[in-house]
């Protein structure tokens, strides 16, 4: 039998004004993925621009689009923070990706069920 | 209790090194053990050769000597800044402590620690 995999926890909080960096952060995503670890991807605070539409040309912007690839892992789930969405006036109509919207207050709870957790 | 560390700061401007450095200290004198010290996104820069390296830096080098703690740097993270040659060859300007290793070196850490701690 195979031992159980431990599930990890991205948290982004941060614009993805880096593209190096940002691109850093989902080979790690990809990486765990490819390793069946179960993942899961919290965007809050600033972190949730990177799933906006372009403000010029409505097309996805790069960053967003990298993480349009986690689509074909059924291992990915990606989460946004209801409350930050809300802070910037943003709608799930204005997010490029399909994610799960959730309240901050149900958040403790579910990052409680992850073993491994890292902030960027 | 096994500790899988993974080093995103840079050497220059952040704290996040320094405490690093303490913190990998500190659970190596508590009787703790180190899996691995994976350094990530600006933290390959730590294995620059510097010759007057400030007193505040960290000296991962006596670290990996006196505890024989393995260090491994991300080559992609260290192709990206450049510390590379062509084809990936070696300059001569990374410290010889500090071995190459692909993210699933960083998985394997994170799967057999129980305790993954990400400092940035």
């Amino acid at each position: 039998m195979m031992p159980m995999q431990p599930s990890c926890l991205f948290v982004i909080r941060h614009l993805p004004a880096r593209l190096t960096v940002a691109a850093e952060i989902l080979d790690q995503i990809l990486m765990a993925a490819a390793f069946d670890m179960p993942v899961s991807i919290l965007f809050m605070d600033e972190g949730v621009v990177t799933l906006t539409l372009g403000q010029t040309d409505g097309e996805p912007p790069a960053v967003a689009s990298m993480y349009g690839a986690l689509a074909f892992h059924d291992n990915v789930t990606m989460v946004v923070e209801a409350e930050s969405m809300h802070a910037l006036h943003l709608v799930a109509e204005d997010l490029c990706l399909p994610v799960s919207v959730m309240p901050r207050s149900e958040l403790a709870a579910w990052m409680r069920q992850h073993h491994i957790l890292q902030g960027v | 209790m096994k500790f899988a560390i993974q080093v995103n700061a840079n050497p220059w401007s952040s704290w996040g090194a320094r405490t690093a450095y303490q913190f990998s200290r500190a659970v190596l004198a508590g009787g703790d053990e180190i899996i691995r010290i994976f350094f990530y996104q600006d933290g390959v820069f730590h294995a620059v050769r510097i010759h007057d390296m400030s007193p505040a830096m960290p000296d991962w080098c006596a670290l990996a000597r006196e505890a024989d703690v393995e260090l491994v740097l991300c080559v992609s993270a260290v192709q990206r800044r450049g510390l590379l040659g062509a084809s990936g060859r070696d300059m001569g300007i990374l410290m010889p402590e500090f071995k190459l290793g692909g993210l699933g070196l960083w998985v394997d850490a994170c799967m057999r620690a129980d305790r993954h701690m990400v400092f940035a």
